[in-house]
């Protein structure tokens, strides 16, 4: 099969084609309330061919595996009408050819684990929640595993087998008093093992015990804060303000943006250091090639405050003069590759989180997260909950907290950065044209921010 | 696919599918069937980028067995597995807790098919994306353009035990057209969108004014002092203040306890302004359709009229549930999903101003056009919480420069209670199916640098 792939896209006349084909299996469990809501399977089976004529893309995807020739020559078709009408160049940057069988490194293949039991570990979570009591009104439990087998080839003569885990879920809690709802939830998730799934409980209670103080929390008044950032918002944080600006397909086509993004520019203290990598087994940014076949590798963005690298794809890299780093990547078979992340950190410092407290005379502790976006220089994410500080000391509880800024002014106000390292999984993914959500992961410690924006109720 | 052999075929078939689920022991099966055929022009960066084509069809099958329901997608055309792996879900599944739709007609007649758009050439589309294209960059020199031209052939099918069989062929085009400018400490981009079954509806100078009129508006920035102002949301931005509505609407939140509307039907919780629409029958909508993700015929109704509480969205399960009949609100989130109660065309009713009257009203605040992150939160809470993503300052009725770093936080449910000044007469889709005008709300909230 594998040699089949690669004849049909080798010696074709095109710059570059490749082939993936895809069969994923899907299953799904929800609860919603007391109830078990879905139980599901989905088998996602299908292919694409791309192609590359002086600069120009074709791309096809299909679920009929039948005359994938006649799907080839469609692909070039299309790229040759792009590329005779720009009339330009292809460059795609050189990369190992490689041959490669791929497997899951499994802790706990979840496809050993029986249906039945991960309901019934599933149910027991959504027992604990609404065991809990009033004003935990409702809950949401969520879970899914994806196992995909992948084939792809390439013109150059790479052609690699993978299989690829991806799982996750989430437990939500939800209180109701009065007409109010407010919600806490936790996340997990792994590329490797089912095990994450297991030993919530903990947890569990904490999520319900937040979800409840929120009833009582006022909104935080609008304004500027210092903030101190937990692990898992400050993740968001550089996956959104700094990661999305260092996807090479942002900046290879825009000189301006190339000015700003320039190597060595200053971007932080030297305490900031930011890095994307796909070679964290078990985090689910984790990949060994990427959708072009090229290999990952840890790529340092920041290295003590300056700019050292950015993320590319073999024509963001060939057009730019860099090295690729294997950032290309599809949602599944329906999509191209495009420039895109995979566990996104800022690496660990030394201070403390009473270090942090120290001298805050009014701020606000942010944590958890319910998602962010951002757009060029700006960025805005929103906190599950969050503290505010007084006089170097956390007090009360406040809810609504979202908090934006200019990514460039905001990075040089991180001003401290823990020593409490952590990659904080969860459900969901990141989204990027139509392809969310694309597993990635997000890491940081507890970083503390000066002069940021908080959007809440007018004073 | 031509209109005639998708009817004929589809990619599975339905009866086999339905018949294998009845020997296989299922009290009840469904099948839904979906397939499309996209093909979009991509220009980056001033450039043409690429053309393609992605054809998919997912069929998806629910089965009753033994009191219990069971679920099961698949994307290998004309695979009947899928009935087997739907009966293996149902040993662990729910409790059977809806009926599948039975046999009844669809509305007929919808405008859901426009040969001009199936008859749309590549030519055309890519002079069409070549033009914003020109449009765009001519704006200033630096400034790089986007543009996406799209257009999709369509079609469902639901077919069930109980005898309904629904049929559904749709045509879309879509245009999407940015610009961008970077400088060293201010970054610009603005966007406009159009959306419609019907090709005539697009219209890439209109696209293209708007993009400039934006871009115009954002090239000088302006200071702003936080506080407390009217502001007019662009149908854009609208789009994030109904999102919490559309929650608070939805059956199964009613049904789980989390909208805090489950007991206010016919209730007045909002201004003699405010109706909102359930409108399937929209001429050309981009969600227009006669029947539902379950093969329930769809009606359009006011989900809230004059400010009065009337209807939540309902699908069968929760329709069941609160034991009322389905309004033909089941969608499918995506193909490979079950279905959940959504809306189909939102619309918002308009007013009876043209929306540049709205701006020329007030004496200071803001024009936003486009929040970002405000989809970020809790939506039952009804705190819809952005950051200004294109904003413009007004003063004495006029556009006076962009603000930045800015955040607006609108309390929607007190706000289209007490605040709601004015809605445009202009309506324009906003994704994913929202047709809205431009709403005027007083006291808004924003906040900025100190």
């Amino acid at each position: 099969m594998e040699s089949d792939l690669r004849r049909l896209v080798k010696d074709q006349p095109a710059d570059y084609v490749e082939i993936n084909l895809e069969e994923t299996m899907t299953t799904l469990i929800s609860f919603r309330g007391p109830v078990l809501d879905e139980l599901g399977e989905s088998l996602a089976y299908g292919g694409n061919v791309r192609a590359l004529v002086r600069g120009g893309w074709g791309f096809v995807s299909f679920n009929r595996l039948e005359d994938l020739e006649g799907k080839v020559d469609l692909a070039i078709r299309q790229a040759r009408a792009v590329g005779e009408r720009k009339g330009g160049k292809s460059s795609l940057a050189a990369v190992p050819v490689v041959h490669d069988k791929v497997t899951v490194p499994f802790g706990e293949d979840p496809r050993a684990v029986p249906l039945a039991r991960k309901k019934d570990l599933l149910e027991g979570y959504n027992r604990q929640v609404l065991a809990f009591g009033p004003p935990i009104a409702t809950s949401s439990v969520i879970y899914y595993d994806r196992f995909r087998k992948l084939r792809f080839a390439n013109s150059d003569g790479t052609s690699i087998q993978q299989e690829k885990l991806d799982l996750g879920g989430a437990v939500r809690a939800i209180a109701v008093r009065d007409g109010q709802t407010e919600m806490m939830a936790l996340g997990f998730g792994s590329s490797t093992s089912f095990d994450v799934a297991r030993g919530l409980e903990t947890r569990i209670g904490d999520t319900c015990r937040r979800a409840a103080a929120l009833l009582d929390a006022p909104v935080v008044e609008a304004g500027e804060y210092t903030v101190i950032v937990d692990p898992r918002l400050a993740g968001v944080f550089v996956h959104e303000a700094f990661g999305h600006l260092s996807e090479g397909d942002n900046v290879y086509e825009n000189p301006n943006l190339q000015k700003v993004m320039a190597f060595g520019r200053e971007f932080g203290g030297k305490h900031l250091n930011i890095y994307d990598s796909g070679l964290t087994p078990g985090a689910r940014g984790y990949i060994k090639y990427d959708d072009e076949g090229v290999p990952t590798e840890k790529t340092y963005l920041i290295r003590e405050g300056k700019l050292v690298g950015r993320l590319h794809t073999r024509e963001t890299a060939g057009k730019m003069g860099e090295r690729p780093t294997g950032n290309a990547r599809a949602l599944d078979y329906r999509f191209p590759p495009i420039c895109r992340m995979r566990s996104t950190c800022i690496e660990g410092g030394d201070a403390s989180f009473e270090d942090m407290l120290k001298g805050v005379k009014r701020g606000v502790y942010v944590r958890e997260s319910y998602g962010g976006e951002t757009s060029g220089e700006m960025f805005t994410f929103t906190a599950g909950d969050a503290v505010m500080i007084r006089d170097g000391k956390p007090a009360e509880v406040v809810r609504n907290v979202t908090l934006a800024g200019n990514v460039f002014a905001t990075l040089k106000n991180i001003d401290m950065i823990g020593k409490d390292f952590t990659v904080p999984e969860g459900a969901g993914g990141c989204g990027k044209g139509a392809q969310a959500p694309l597993p990635t992961s997000m890491g940081s410690p507890h970083i503390r921010i000066q002069k940021v924006i908080l959007g809440g109720k007018a004073r | 696919m031509s209109r005639d052999t998708a009817r004929d075929k589809g990619a599975w078939n339905a009866e086999a599918l339905l018949g294998k689920a009845q020997k296989l022991g299922c009290s009840q099966a469904e099948v839904f069937e979906t397939g499309r055929v996209t093909t979009p022009v991509n220009y980056e960066n001033n450039e043409l980028k690429s053309v393609q084509t992605a054809e998919t069809a997912v069929v998806a099958v629910r089965v009753m067995k033994d009191g219990r329901r069971g679920f099961a997608t698949s994307t290998r055309p004309g695979d009947d597995a899928v009935v087997e792996m739907a009966v293996r879900a149902s040993q662990f599944g729910p409790s059977a807790d809806l009926d599948f739709a039975p046999a009844s007609p669809a509305q007929a007649d919808l405008a859901t098919y426009d040969p001009a758009v199936v008859d749309w050439s590549q030519e055309e589309m890519l002079a069409a994306g070549a033009g914003l294209v020109e449009a765009g960059r001519g704006l200033e020199p630096g400034v790089l353009a986007s543009v996406t031209v799209e257009k999709s052939v369509e079609y469902t099918r639901v077919a069930t035990s109980a005898g309904q069989a629904a049929w559904h062929e749709g045509t879309a085009g879509v245009l999407v057209s940015s610009v961008e400018l970077v400088e060293p400490e201010n970054m610009i981009q603005t966007w406009a969108f159009q959306a419609s079954r019907r090709l005539a509806d697009l219209s890439p100078s209109v696209i293209g004014e708007r993009v400039a009129w934006l871009y115009r508006n954002a090239r000088h920035n302006v200071p702003f002092r936080g506080g407390s102002y009217p502001v007019v949301f662009s149908p854009a931005a609208v789009a994030d203040l109904v999102a919490p509505f559309v929650a608070c609407l939805n059956g199964k939140a009613v049904v789980k306890g989390e909208s805090p509307w489950k007991d206010r039907l016919g209730d007045k919780l909002f201004a003699d302004g405010f109706t909102l629409w359930d409108d399937p029958c929209l001429p050309w909508g981009v969600a227009t359709r006669g029947f539902d993700d379950e093969g329930v015929p769809t009606s359009r109704r006011a989900v809230i009229e004059k400010g009065v509480l009337r209807e939540f969205h309902l699908d069968l399960r929760s329709a069941k549930a609160l034991g009322r009949t389905s309004t033909g609100n089941g969608f499918r989130p995506s193909p490979q999903t079950a279905p959940a109660p959504a809306p189909s065309n939102l619309a918002l009713e308009p007013g009876s101003e043209p929306w540049a009257k709205l701006v020329t009203g007030v004496k200071e605040g803001l024009y936003v056009q486009r929040l970002m992150g405000a989809w970020a939160g809790n939506p039952y809470a009804g705190q819809v919480s952005g950051n200004v993503h294109i904003g413009f300052k007004i003063e004495n009725g006029e556009i006076v420069g962009r603000v930045k770093d800015c955040m607006v936080l609108v309390p929607v449910f007190e706000a289209f209670r007490d605040a709601l000044l004015a809605r445009s007469r202009e309506s324009e889709f906003a994704p994913p199916s929202y047709y809205l005008p431009h709403v005027l709300l007083d006291r808004v909230s924003v906040g900025t640098k100190n």
